[in-house]
């Protein structure tokens, strides 16, 4: 046995390329350049300069990752640390997994990239138009480069249904509103959704479940057997009627609303007969309380807001059985038992003791919710239900925009690019959520 | 079992009572009533004797009871929008329509989910796996009319393979019903796939490798209940969001179901039409699933279905 001993060779191991350093940069670069690849596409008139610079965007992806492969290959030892070495926390741990997971990372820049733009929309067309949630404002049309194309409310007839071009990115719609600021705002409403809905449901999911698991016994079962109950109803229709019912009041409010200011401002004056004179011919002196009601309730509660907690009402079960079972196990562990012997009350052992333990599902669960949640708004959009014109979210778009096309009129860009944009962002959502699965809770990862 | 069962049924109508007590209450505290597009053309005196005809004008209670009073008698009452038809009469010609579609979209979802869930567990970590599992997450994210957009234009318009809408033919199920399944194939595969793979990792199936068993003997005999668990505890919720998945199907192929019904008579305030659909899903979710927790303690041993009750 005469194995040579290189001394002048050190031992070498090719990294996985998520070790590398900026390997996440250079991928979501490499997927922002397709992204805008696609996009720049279908412009007719884009100049030949525009290709060159994604030409050179390219090659400099290349010329990048070319680079960094060479870098791959590492000496075997482990790297000696000069600082001490330091113990790992769960957590800690979890965030090392989840950054060798090059999807999830991917993803979650993606999601922020996609969060920057739409957040940076509603901030530039606030700047630009600043009564811009007044529908009764008109503004001049400006030709400037960031009225053109972030002002979401900025109208021009002649230009409805222009197919994508460098004046529009994405095209425009019946209005001549342009599709691109139309469809980073309605992303924002998207956000806001996923983002109210899922937090009603996390509340009352963590509680009903910590509740219901920390407690056990009778309690425990009839909390559960709700649950179960629940699992089996028709929710889309109970959904389909909340949101009925609150249109019907915005209806009944924004017809009513000029006449009962017109009474109100009568008997401010004193001038009782012309304020009752006023009710008869609108036929309103025998339900004037409700339409009072109405106006209240429109005034103060948005029916947007509405469908957000309608939404959210209705997806917490499934959080409820997992935090449940979580619960369960934790229940019998020492530091709880440390918790009684000290004498903290039951309320206190859930909410500051269980709760923070269960991070780690429920954040799982969290990033699974919202996809869910904005599905069931596109949804309600498509039936006609959910968010109204002038607002509009990714849903709304979509669905208005298949409304509009035929097989006569093929404009296709209404529905494919607040779909593609409403598909990134769920992509990214149920990959960050499996990458977290398999961060935090490594038995699952086989 | 025989306490189980009666305990469960006993649920049953006790959710379903439930459900419409609250839809009842929420349809009527909606503005506006079933006659208020008409309202320019009806004289008051007309309206009132509608109203009365239909019982609107007793206080809203006695509403209540009397319309629970001919629910228990088997009586859905009147339609008032379509005059000439009871509430029955509509909902046994949709019912037939919607329970067919979501019967047959329930049956593609678990083909091609459990087909694809236990192909990706077996070739873990291969093309198949990534491949599928990709398929997976994209049919979870892509909004159920986009999809049935993008099946119309190439079935239709481009193979021609499928008529584009209506309800005539047993053809016509075929691509509402594929439309309305890829979704639900998506979640069922994903999750069968993670229960095959546990099971995968068992002693038992170890063993039956080592008694020197072929692939197929193992995964078909010993493997697949594994795969089958999670997807039948997933059945009845699925078959509940498939049920209510369908609005948005009916919508874009024009099929004559429930759903359709449904919207209309709420946006119409067809109270009792409403009121019927309501009562006729939910006793229907509520039974699917009572069916679901009795196969699941057949395949599962370990379930004992008097401690459930």
């Amino acid at each position: 046995m005469n194995i040579p001993i290189q001394t002048d060779d050190v031992p070498m191991r090719k990294r996985p390329w998520g070790e590398v350093p900026f390997a996440f940069l250079v991928n979501l670069s490499w997927f922002m350049s397709f992204i805008v690849g696609i996009i720049l596409i279908p412009i007719h008139d884009l100049p030949i300069t525009a290709w060159i610079a994604w030409g050179l965007w390219f090659a400099i992806n290349l010329s990048v990752t070319l680079f960094l492969q060479t870098k791959r290959m590492v000496p075997l030892e482990a790297p000696v640390s000069k600082k001490e070495i330091q113990g790992t926390s769960l957590f800690k741990d979890a965030i090392n997994r989840l950054k060798q997971n090059q999807l999830a990372t991917l993803s979650a820049g993606v999601l922020i990239l996609m969060m920057i733009c739409c957040f940076g929309q509603s901030i530039i067309a606030k700047a630009i138009h600043p009564d811009i949630d007044d529908p009764k404002s008109i503004v001049a049309l400006e030709n400037s480069f960031l009225s053109i194309h972030f002002d979401h409310t900025r109208l021009n007839k002649e230009e409805s249904f222009s197919p994508p071009s460098t004046r529009h990115w994405f095209g425009t719609d019946f209005a001549g509103r342009d599709i691109f600021a139309r469809t980073l705002y309605g992303g924002t409403i998207s956000f806001l959704v996923a983002l109210v809905a899922t937090i009603v449901s996390l509340i009352i999911g963590v509680s009903w479940g910590a509740i219901s698991g920390y407690t056990g016994g009778k309690t425990d079962h009839y909390m559960m057997r709700f649950v179960d109950v629940l699992y089996g109803l028709p929710f889309m229709f109970l959904i389909i009627l909340i949101m009925t019912l609150v249109n019907g009041v915005h209806t009944t409010a924004s017809q009513n609303r000029d006449i009962v200011t017109q009474y109100e401002d009568f008997l401010a004056e004193g001038k009782t007969e012309e304020a009752d004179k006023v009710l008869q011919e609108n036929e309103l002196t025998t339900n004037l309380g409700t339409v009072k009601a109405a106006i209240w309730l429109d005034n103060n509660i948005s029916p947007v807001f509405v469908m957000f907690i309608a939404i959210g009402l209705v997806s917490w079960l499934t959080m409820a059985r997992i935090t449940r079972g979580q619960v369960l196990s934790l229940k019998q562990r020492e530091f709880i038992t440390a918790a009684k012997t000290i004498g903290a009350g039951n309320m206190r052992i859930i909410f500051l003791h269980i709760v923070p333990n269960l991070l780690g599902p429920v954040i799982i669960y969290t990033t699974l919710t919202i996809p869910t949640v904005m599905l069931t708004e596109s949804f309600l959009s498509f039936l006609g239900l959910g968010i109204s014109e002038p607002q509009c979210s990714w849903g709304s778009l979509a669905s208005a925009g298949w409304k509009e096309i035929n097989v006569i009129k093929p404009y296709w860009w209404l529905v494919a690019y607040p779909t593609l944009a409403m598909f990134l962002t769920l992509f990214s959502l149920n990959f960050i959520g499996d990458g977290l699965r398999d961060a935090l809770d490594p038995k699952m990862k086989r | 079992m025989f306490k189980f069962i009666v305990f469960r049924l006993f649920w049953v109508v006790v959710t379903v009572w439930a459900v419409s007590t609250i839809t009842f209450f929420m349809v009527r505290a909606a503005p506006g009533d079933p006659f208020m597009n008409e309202v320019r053309n009806l004289k008051e005196e007309v309206q009132a004797a509608r109203k009365r005809e239909y019982n609107l004008d007793l206080p809203l209670i006695q509403q209540y009871g009397l319309w629970l009073k001919g629910m228990v008698q088997g009586d859905f009452g009147p339609s008032m929008k379509s005059r000439d038809k009871t509430v029955a009469q509509i909902i046994g010609q949709a019912f037939p329509v919607s329970i067919s579609l979501g019967v047959i979209a329930m049956f593609f979802a678990v083909m091609i989910g459990m087909t694809t869930g236990v192909i990706s567990a077996l070739r873990q970590n291969t093309f198949w796996d990534y491949g599928l599992m990709g398929f997976a997450v994209l049919g979870i994210s892509i909004p159920n009319f986009i999809l049935a957009t993008i099946l119309i234009i190439v079935g239709v318009f481009l193979l021609g393979w499928f008529p584009l809408s209506g309800w005539e033919t047993p053809y016509h199920v075929l691509l509402p019903a594929f439309a309305l399944s890829l979704p639900f194939a998506a979640r069922i595969s994903r999750l069968s796939r993670v229960g095959m793979l546990e099971i995968l990792s068992e002693d038992f199936v170890r063993t039956a490798y080592a008694k020197g068993l072929k692939e197929k003997h193992v995964v078909i005999k010993h493997a697949l209940k594994g795969a089958i668990l999670p997807v039948v505890s997933y059945l009845g919720p699925a078959f509940a969001l498939i049920l209510t998945g369908s609005l948005v199907i009916e919508k874009i192929f024009d099929i004559p179901g429930l759903g359709k019904i449904f919207v209309l008579a709420a946006i119409n305030r067809d109270y009792y039409v409403v009121l019927g659909t309501v009562v006729v899903f939910s006793s229907l979710l509520c039974f699917f699933n009572f069916l679901v927790d009795l196969s699941y303690a057949f395949l599962d041993p370990r379930v004992k279905l008097e401690e459930a009750a």
